[in-house]
């Protein structure tokens, strides 16, 4: 049978990067007792499929996750096992069972949505609204990939909303593609905006099609 | 308290900065974390290098169970944080915390470093200084924390003797309860610091060098070591377990990639075989194995509390273990069912047979590590480790034959009595290999070649001779290196100033831990990585304080000479060292000693009997 989970990823965790995440869903299905289905082949892999990647340091409200598993088992017995068998910050939000031949999340998934809380007063709301206006005005905005390669940010932003607020404290919200190879990084949004890397801290929303 | 939401507040804003934050957050699946104001005494585990390095110690793994498992307690960890992070820190003032709660390690009770090998040294430093706590023993007062060693390396805790407050020599299953004890007494009693320390050296196995003084003779060589607190504690006895507890389970998991990321699981301490080289094989005597028994339930039982999918059986010579085959079948059948790798560290070709491959057939096949350790027969005979060529030959081939195509080799250079015959019978040796297993396996068969330098160890055979000459070592580096260019061969060779350093430090004396201090304040760290090692750090340290290196390295010792560490007891009789030192000069070996017992001085010294406690049957 093979489920879709979606889970939140809290802080306490955020530092765990989304290949390192295959190995703790593969080690937390272990403890839980239930066997994952293995790939085909000379090197059987375990059959999980992580959705869209979640940059190192972000938090998520919604991430999903698709497993194979060999046997079929109630899904609140799942829940119940595996939330036990999840190290902390990791936590379950629903379990839905999905056809074995529905296509794979990373291919369904358009766009994210994204929270970017700032960490610092200093950021005033008049600010903070001028550099997101001035940012909307760019027709181009050129960053810097890791690998050097320069690419336009710009296409890739759906929207940027200012000068709102959660118990006071200002936040951004960011709409960003989620297609593959067509990804915003709100961080590189960020960045675009005038803002470093310790002035925030990106929480996703959701993931949508 | 306040100290510890600021560290978490700041971390929480720049760890993004560094890389790997993952390192420092601890949160890892099987992690104890206790109520700071619930227990009476507050330990940190300490390992001198990155978390990704030293997450796998099973020395920590171990003590962070026992201490946690007492009411009066808590352990939390601390690794050396890498050069950004220590960067982070140092620029914002901000004090080297434990991975749990956060806290401070100088609000510790007590630090315990784990020291496997001497390359740490400086590190424990750097932590030291990075806790804002005093790096020198003579400096610590009040309320520092109580800094305490162990491992491997402590075997010669001299070099070290300056900054460590007590060391613990040998095992610590049992002797951390009973430093456990004195501590928590007597923070109940409010006794100070200085006298605590006083308490815990007369616990067997606990050595306080400020109890102690050395008396050198004009040719810097020592007379004398006096215990100047007690007179009945003149050596200072290891600690053993004569029973193996059952192994650890609820390992912790890491929530980021580590080395040796697997289930490891104790199956024997200790080794027989008397490689003359080996400290490990002399220093953890007598043989121990755990039971057959317990060996599978903990690994059931790890397997389900951790979920990691890769076991490891631990020892020095897995195939020596009794009921090896029995063993192999029942992890075979186990890594069946949870859909498992596993893997079979320090096989020795004289008791890894056919029996053992077959087990073992139909798994995937990794590395084949083999370790002749040198070239020839004869040299083999040196230093203990008689394994006739061609038997060596003969188990390749069936390896081979079984679907092995990557074997790797170990060689040492730099063995006294070696010469250019025995380099060239390396390289006959991994030809004849190599030809073997193309023979066999065609282009997929691969051959490495590790080529090490002997670095003569305390407490060994070897500790009487010299370490290598430079440019016999160079010459025969580069003997080998021409020699095995265009074989298809692939070969690695150690950076002769980092042996040359660990030599140095592994037979040195008191007056090296100011050369320490000195390196490190020169800003040496880190010196077994390859891209912070510099050794002028320690050359200048060295004439700064006009030592000459050689007096350490280069020089071989009289018979009769005394050692740093000859107050410290690993059981191993230092007659029989040095009985067995003269039998390498003449090429005579000397058996396994579970075929005839050679009064190593083990049994006398610990009032067992060695077939005894060797395996325990359930």
């Amino acid at each position: 049978m093979r489920i879709r989970i979606s889970y939140k990823k809290s802080s306490i965790i955020r530092f765990t990067s989304a290949l390192d995440m295959q190995r703790i869903w593969e080690r937390s299905f272990r403890r839980a007792l239930i066997k994952v289905a293995y790939s085909k082949g000379f090197h059987p892999q375990p059959r999980i499929q992580l959705g869209i990647p979640l940059p190192l340091g972000f938090v998520s409200l919604d991430e999903k996750v698709d497993i194979w598993i060999q046997e079929s088992l109630l899904l609140d017995v799942i829940s119940r096992q595996l939330q036990q068998n999840l190290p902390a910050g990791l936590e379950i939000t629903s379990i839905h069972e999905i056809t074995v031949s529905e296509k794979a999340l990373s291919t369904q998934i358009q766009f994210s949505d994204y929270r970017v809380y700032l960490l610092d007063e200093n950021f005033s709301p008049e600010l903070i609204s001028d550099r997101t206006i001035n940012l909307l005005k760019e027709k181009e905005i050129i960053r810097e990939k890791r690998n050097g390669k320069k690419y336009d940010l710009q296409p890739l932003i759906v929207s940027i909303e200012s000068n709102t607020e959660i118990q006071g404290k200002p936040f951004i919200s960011l709409r960003l593609l989620s297609q593959q190879n067509k990804t915003g990084r709100a961080d590189e949004v960020m960045f675009a905006m005038g803002y470093s890397i310790t002035d925030f801290i990106v929480e996703r929303i959701g993931s949508y099609t | 308290m306040q100290e510890t939401q600021e560290i978490i507040d700041f971390l929480d804003r720049n760890l993004i900065t560094v890389q790997k934050p993952g390192r420092y957050v601890g949160g890892e699946f099987n992690q104890t974390i206790k109520n700071w104001d619930s227990v009476n005494v507050h330990a940190a585990l300490a390992f001198p290098d990155i978390y990704d390095i030293g997450f796998p110690n099973l020395g920590i793994t171990l003590l962070y169970r026992i201490i946690n498992d007492r009411m009066d307690s808590l352990a939390e960890r601390v690794y050396a944080p890498w050069l950004d992070m220590e960067q982070l820190l140092s620029d914002n003032n901000v004090p080297l915390f434990s991975l749990e709660s956060k806290t401070p390690l100088r609000n510790f009770d007590l630090i315990g470093f784990s020291i496997p090998y001497e390359t740490l040294y400086t590190n424990v430093l750097n932590m030291l200084n990075l806790s804002h706590i005093p790096i020198w023993v003579k400096d610590r007062n009040g309320t520092d924390p109580i800094v305490i060693a162990g491992g491997h390396s402590t075997f010669n805790p001299e070099p070290m003797h300056a900054f460590i407050d007590a060391f613990i020599i040998g095992e610590g299953e049992e002797i951390i309860e009973e430093i456990l004890d004195i501590i928590n007494n007597c923070k109940i009693k409010e006794i100070e610091r200085k006298e605590i320390i006083n308490l815990l050296s007369s616990i067997e196995g606990i050595y306080v060098p400020s109890h102690y003084t050395v008396e050198y003779h004009q040719n810097k060589t020592i007379k004398k070591i006096i215990n100047r607190y007690s007179t009945d504690k003149k050596t200072i006895n290891k600690r053993i377990v004569k029973i193996l507890p059952s192994p650890i389970a609820n390992l912790l998991v890491p929530n980021i990639k580590v080395v040796h990321d697997r289930i490891s699981i104790e199956i024997m301490r200790g080794c027989s075989r008397g490689c003359r080289f080996c400290q490990a094989g002399m220093i953890m005597r007598p043989v121990r194995e755990a039971r057959l028994h317990d060996i599978m339930s903990a690994m059931r039982n790890a397997v389900e509390l951790t979920g990691i999918g890769e076991v490891s059986l631990l020892s020095l010579s897995t195939s020596d273990y009794s009921q090896i085959k029995d063993l192999i079948s029942n992890v075979v059948l186990l890594s069946e069912e949870y859909n498992l790798n596993f893997s079979l560290p320090s096989l020795r070709i004289e008791s890894f047979n056919s029996d053992v491959i077959n087990e073992i057939k139909g798994k995937r096949k990794g590395n084949f590590t083999i370790a002749p350790e040198a070239g020839t027969d004869k040299l083999r005979s040196i230093i203990n480790k008689p394994i006739p060529e061609q038997t060596i030959f003969d188990t390749v081939q069936e390896i081979c034959n079984k679907g092995w195509n990557n074997i790797k080799l170990y060689f040492m250079i730099g063995f006294h009595h070696e010469t250019m015959p025995d380099i060239e019978g390396i390289v006959n040796l991994c030809k004849e290999i190599n030809y073997i297993g193309k023979k066999t396996n065609k282009g997929r068969f691969k051959l490495n070649v590790s080529i090490n330098t002997l670095i003569p160890k305390a407490h060994t055979p070897f500790q009487w001779v010299n370490f290598d000459d430079y440019d016999q070592i160079i010459k025969k580096y580069d003997f080998l290196r021409t020699e095995f260019r265009k074989t298809g061969i692939k070969t690695s060779f150690p950076d002769y100033k980092a042996s040359f350093l660990e030599s140095l430090l592994s037979r040195g004396d008191r007056q090296l831990s100011q050369v320490i201090y000195d390196a490190w304040k020169n800003s040496a760290k880190f010196d077994a990585w390859h891209e912070c090692f510099n050794f002028k750090f320690w050359e200048d340290a060295l004439k700064s304080n006009s030592i000459d290196p050689f007096f350490y390295t280069g020089r071989p010792r009289n018979d009769n000479e005394v050692f740093p560490w000859d107050h410290i007891n690993s059981g191993v009789k230092k007659e029989f060292l040095l009985m067995e030192y003269k039998r390498s000069k003449n090429s005579r070996t000397t058996l396994d000693c579970r075929e005839t017992c050679l009064s190593c001085g083990i049994q006398t010294n610990y009032q067992i009997n060695c077939n005894k406690i060797r395996s325990i049957k359930a």
